[in-house]
């Protein structure tokens, strides 16, 4: 909503200049878009007085004029046909820069030194005339600032209004929220009328069919008008909030609105052809021509203003071109009416259509003001458009509407928002934007305004206490109901102190897009997509299902900025269909990671190493930090044959780890081998947060420490051997220290080597019974294996 | 006797002296000093010599042991520091580096109001990014036609429900399931159907807290914004309140803090303008409606709630210009912070 400052004093004192009027409205609730110092642009211009012209000595066709310019006298060249002494005029003096750009300077013109020059309209950018100077009204001073000679030294302020404010669609409404914040009174205009010849109903009638959608309909007759451009006081007034004038009777309309945020429609009486308005739906199909030239097909959803055969106009959003008034127009109808806010945005909705009219509609009117508004129109029509005004308005009002009363108590107000109102300063305020109160103790009975559709429960009331009171009187605190034990959900503590592990190893953390491209669920077979009905784009419609693609896609950005290595995870959301019993997607948080390139860059202390399948299960290995973690061999989407497995946490299946397929990195312009794993996050915690940390008594015996090299054939898993020598009861640890495949051993086959750490628990065991175990070992492992000594 | 004990400390010292090598030096020490050093024999015989002489010549026989001991030490200690010496390093040649990792800025930030909140005292909650219509919106007091609805422009899913415009959802979901008191933040992503720009994303992160219980009152709305804007923006931060409209909070506000970075002080100030307020988000005290939407009683508690978008903060913390950037995981962005 743009106002100016000069048209917002019309209707109410206020001793703020702009920046403070601003500042209070803004606390108030008027979001503050911007400003235009619309003065400004005249900055060096004054009002002059031509003593004397002369013919230019060297120049046929310039003049050299003396000229008033209040504080000295000068001389200057103009070039005007029309100049001449005695008038008034705008000169723009040396130094000034003229809104089209052009920066006047003291110059030599054929000889003759100008101090200035006297303006053309298009020069001070006032219109297109370029015939001649603009010749100012005698009475102006000379001297003055041009500005503020003609009126141009207003200030426009543009706001944003929130939803439920449509009261401050109008310049009153914002005067109102000024006359609460100061005290002063608002001024209303005048909207008396002069009313003679027939009555409204001679020449129309005006009949509701649809009573709910169109509560109120008031329509005046205005004859015998002269439809011309506006005076200019009214188009400047238009313009400096951003209208175009368009003849006096439609920028009246468009005044009025402004003014007391009334949607008016003036009809062209004569191309009502039955005489008669009919308010309804519309018919299947039925078109209109709007204003704007479009054509529109309307539907049953859709309220329309009918002369009693075709849609004359749409309800509340914009009038049809078939009864525009243009110049040849004499007498029209002047609709002020009140439309449901629900019909109104449907409709306009549906047919794509901002106007004016429509967002006030839309967020709630006020039904008490149709008929002022109309005589305001009026008597502004008959004033500067010659018309008279039919008496008997046609005000068709099936049911009067009534103002809610709501009960307030002050004591609640008091407690909620921290304040100490009376009866007599909670009233107060009420009153001054514009409710009506009774008190009855501590409890007020407020009845709210017409122009406040928002106003309906208690806690509205509360709120206009707040906002005029100024929240930032109220002092902050804490103490409402004292200290409070926090719960800590552990699923979200872990979901920290494991991000934390992984960067502290190496990774850096990512968080990518959830909405991804429906190709990448594609390329990993995805069986159970949630697809967008709206995606940002035809490419991103998709819910991600796994966070394998997505790192991919990082990888390659990373890759593609030069990035040597990478090491990436994420901690994200997923999402699968079908449906939970809700009826919404299945969602779970996934963590994934990323090894790519080399473990460490070459450096001057030699070659770094690729990084392979093996680096990214020892991080595995170290997050999970679980004796119960296993990998089996798997095949998954996404993972190369062979080279995946299944991860195993205490007997749960929690994700997969392996080398990202070949074909699958080539679809992200990835060249080189690519390891990931990925972790249903939700079974991970689970068994995190089962872990119970008790403690266990510090050994007491020595341990005895054996290597054993065994060749088994290649089938063999590690992990079945490693299990096998567990199940002695002495043995402790079993760890992996050489593995080798070669010439020196038998094809097919492959040589482990084992460092055991074997103890007793009760007593120093003896080197002949470690040997032992060990031979009771190697016995079940030949048996079970066909494994020998190496 | 004194004489040969002169003449001994004499070629002692001179020996030592003499030597290039530490393990030479070994040597003189067992030559000089040893169980078998002439020394030794001398002080060995002074037992024998008429009580008379022996205080003398135990003195002399102690002050040239003490020399060569200390020949031995000082020499010891020169030839080490020049072995010290000979095998220095190039301490400006790179380190081996372990790799270090990094934690993604808004996930930093996110950890960050955690930790603030909790302290405060409240709960974390979480819930779906999925939602349905009902807990978006109709809950939340803002019904099919109303005008709110207007500001959001929502994705919707295919097979039903839509994707969640803000972490309000989250009130609701909580309300549900526990009688008041309440205190709880949560913090996630959320989506509107947003051309993506500098300062727009499709996808984005907002924190939500609610306090119910009885006598909550917009004093203390204050007073916890007033502290999460302490502690993310610095002791000097002040907060200030204007009247907004939101359908879930009655009254309902937006808060500014002031401006960490000028305090108002300079007009090109790329994050207030010159205006000393940052626009941070909104707030409000529970609409009732919510209230009997999770059938708590409105007559009975009370209750505040506040929003705040987690990239804006982490925009005006780091003096990030580009809210795509947090989306794009380029590791030259990501491991800046």
């Amino acid at each position: 909503m743009k106002i100016t400052t000069n048209w917002l004093g019309d209707y109410i004192d206020y001793s703020w200049d702009w920046r403070e009027l601003v500042e209070r409205l803004t606390m108030a609730g008027l979001e503050f878009e911007g400003v235009d110092e619309l003065g400004k642009r005249f900055d060096g211009v004054v009002v002059g007085h031509v003593l004397e012209r002369q013919q230019h000595p060297n120049a046929d066709r310039l003049s050299v004029c003396t000229v008033d310019v209040g504080e000295a006298t000068q001389t200057i060249v103009c070039g005007a046909p029309n100049v001449a002494a005695g008038q008034k005029v705008a000169v723009a003096l040396p130094g000034c820069t003229l809104s089209g750009g052009l920066t006047i300077k003291k110059a030599k013109i054929r000889g003759v030194e100008s101090l200035g020059m006297i303006c053309a309209e298009d020069e001070l950018g006032l219109g297109e005339n370029h015939d001649g100077i603009m010749i100012l009204e005698d009475s102006l001073e000379t001297g003055t600032p041009f500005a503020s000679a003609m009126g141009f030294d207003d200030i426009a302020l543009d706001f944003e209004i929130t939803p439920n404010r449509p009261d401050c669609l109008s310049l009153v409404g914002i005067a109102r929220e000024v006359q609460a914040l100061t005290g002063n009174k608002l001024r209303m205009p005048d909207t008396s009328v002069k009313e003679s010849g027939a009555p409204c109903g001679d020449a129309i009638e005006i009949a509701i069919d649809a009573p709910a959608d169109c509560p109120r309909y008031v329509g005046r007759v205005i004859r015998n008008v002269q439809v011309g451009p506006s005076p200019a006081w009214l188009q400047r007034r238009l313009q400096a909030v951003g209208q175009r004038p368009i003849n006096n009777i439609v920028d009246i309309t468009n005044f009025v609105l402004l003014e007391l945020g009334q949607p008016l429609h003036a009809f062209d009486l004569k191309k009502l052809t039955q005489n008669r308005l009919v308010v309804r739906r519309a018919k299947t199909d039925e078109a209109l021509e709007t204003l704007d030239g479009i054509t529109r097909t309307l539907d049953a959803d859709t309220l329309v203003i009918s002369d009693g055969q075709h849609p004359v106009a749409l309800a509340g959003i914009m009038g049809g071109a078939n009864s525009e008034v243009d110049e040849t127009t004499t007498d029209i109808l002047l609709e002020s009416a009140y439309f449901d806010a629900s019909r109104i945005r449907l409709a306009r909705a549906r047919l794509g259509l901002h106007t004016e009219a429509a967002a006030r509609f839309e967020r709630g009117a006020d039904w008490d003001i149709c008929l002022r508004a109309a005589n305001r129109a009026a008597s502004l029509i008959a004033e500067l458009a010659g018309g008279i005004i039919a008496p008997e308005p046609l005000d068709v009002y099936p049911q009067p509407q009534t103002c809610p009363t709501i009960a307030l108590r002050i004591e609640r107000a008091n407690r909620l928002l921290a304040t100490s109102f009376d009866a007599n300063s909670a009233t107060r305020i009420l009153q001054l934007l514009g409710c009506s109160v009774t008190a009855d103790d501590e409890t007020l009975q407020v009845t709210v305004p017409s122009f406040r559709p928002d106003l309906t429960r208690e806690c509205d009331l509360i709120e206009e206490l707040g906002r005029i009171h100024g929240y930032d009187k109220i002092e902050g605190s804490q103490n409402a109901n004292g200290p409070w034990l926090t719960e800590r959900d552990p699923s979200l503590q872990w979901r920290i102190l494991l991000r934390r592990r992984l960067a502290a190893m190496g990774l850096d953390e990512v968080l990518s897009n959830t909405i991804v491209d429906a190709t990448w669920e594609q390329l990993i077979e995805a069986p159970t997509a949630v697809r967008l009905a709206n995606p940002p784009t035809e490419a991103q419609s998709l819910l991600r299902s796994r966070l394998l693609p997505s790192l991919l896609d990082i990888a390659r950005r990373n890759f593609n900025q030069r990035a040597n290595s990478l090491a990436l995870f994420e901690l994200g959301k997923c999402f699968s269909a079908p449906a939970s019993e809700d009826g919404l997607p299945t969602e779970n948080w996934q963590l994934a990671a990323l090894y790519a390139g080399p473990l460490a860059a070459t450096t001057w202390q030699g070659p770094g190493r690729p990084m392979d399948f093996f680096d990214l299960k020892g991080l595995l290995e170290a997050l999970i930090d679980s004796s119960d973690l296993q990998c089996s061999a798997a095949a998954r989407v996404g993972y190369r044959r062979g080279h995946c497995a299944q991860i195993v946490l205490a007997g749960k299946n929690i994700g997969y780890i392996g080398q990202v397929s070949p074909a699958l990195c080539s679809n992200f312009d990835i060249e080189q081998a690519v390891y990931i794993f990925e972790l249903d996050f939700g079974v991970f915690v689970e068994d995190l947060e089962r872990r119970e940390k008790r403690f266990s008594a510090l050994p007491k015996f020595p341990a005895i420490e054996r290597d054993l090299s065994i060749v088994v054939a290649d089938a063999v898993d590690c992990a079945t051997l490693v299990e096998t020598m567990r199940t002695n009861r002495l043995v402790e640890g079993v760890e992996l220290f050489d593995l080798y495949q070669g010439d020196q051993i038998k094809a097919g086959h492959k040589s482990l080597s084992f460092s055991l750490r074997l103890r007793h628990p009760e007593r120093t065991l003896k080197d002949t019974q470690a040997d032992a175990a060990i031979e009771e070992m190697l016995a079940r492992l030949q048996k079970q294996f066909g494994a020998h000594l190496r | 006797m004194l004489e040969e004990l002169q003449k001994l400390q004499e070629a002692a010292v001179e020996d030592i002296q003499g030597v290039a090598d530490l393990s030479v030096l070994e040597d003189l020490r067992v030559r000089y000093l040893g169980r078998k050093s002439p020394l030794r024999h001398i002080m060995g015989q002074i037992g024998q010599l008429p009580a008379d002489q022996r205080p003398q010549l135990g003195q002399a026989a102690g002050a040239a042991q003490k020399a060569i001991q200390t020949a031995l030490d000082s020499r010891q200690h020169q030839l080490r520091e020049a072995v010290e010496a000979g095998t220095q390093i190039d301490v400006t040649l790179p380190g081996r580096r372990p790799r270090h990792g990094s934690l993604h800025p808004l996930a930093q930030l996110t950890d960050e109001l955690t930790n603030v909140f909790q302290g405060m005292g409240f709960d974390l909650a979480d819930g779906p990014e999925a939602e349905d219509e009902y807990h978006n919106f109709d809950a939340l007091n803002t019904p099919a036609d109303h005008p709110a609805r207007d500001l959001h422009d929502t994705f919707y899913l295919q097979d039903g429900g839509l994707l969640r415009t803000h972490t309000s959802t989250v009130q609701i979901r909580v309300m549900e399931k526990q009688p008041p008191p309440v205190r709880i933040v949560s913090l996630g992503r959320c989506y509107r159907k947003e051309t993506v720009d500098a300062t727009h994303h499709f996808a984005f992160h907002q924190i939500e807290g609610l306090y119910v219980d009885r006598n909550v009152s917009f004093a203390d709305l204050k007073g916890t914004i007033e502290a999460m804007g302490r502690q993310l923006l610095g002791e000097e931060t002040r907060v200030r309140f204007r009247s907004h409209f939101f359908p879930f909070t009655e009254p309902s506000v937006e808060y500014d803090f002031s401006c960490s970075i000028c305090g108002g002080a300079e007009k090109t100030c790329s994050i207030c303008k010159g205006t000393g307020w940052i626009e941070i988000a909104g707030a409000g005290m529970v609409d009732p409606a919510v209230f009997e939407s999770v059938g708590y009683d409105p007559e009975v508690y009370s209750g505040f709630a506040f929003g705040m978008g987690i990239e804006r903060m982490a925009m005006i913390r780091h003096g990030i210009s580009d809210v795509r950037l947090f989306l794009e995981n380029d590791l030259r962005f990501t491991r800046q912070f």
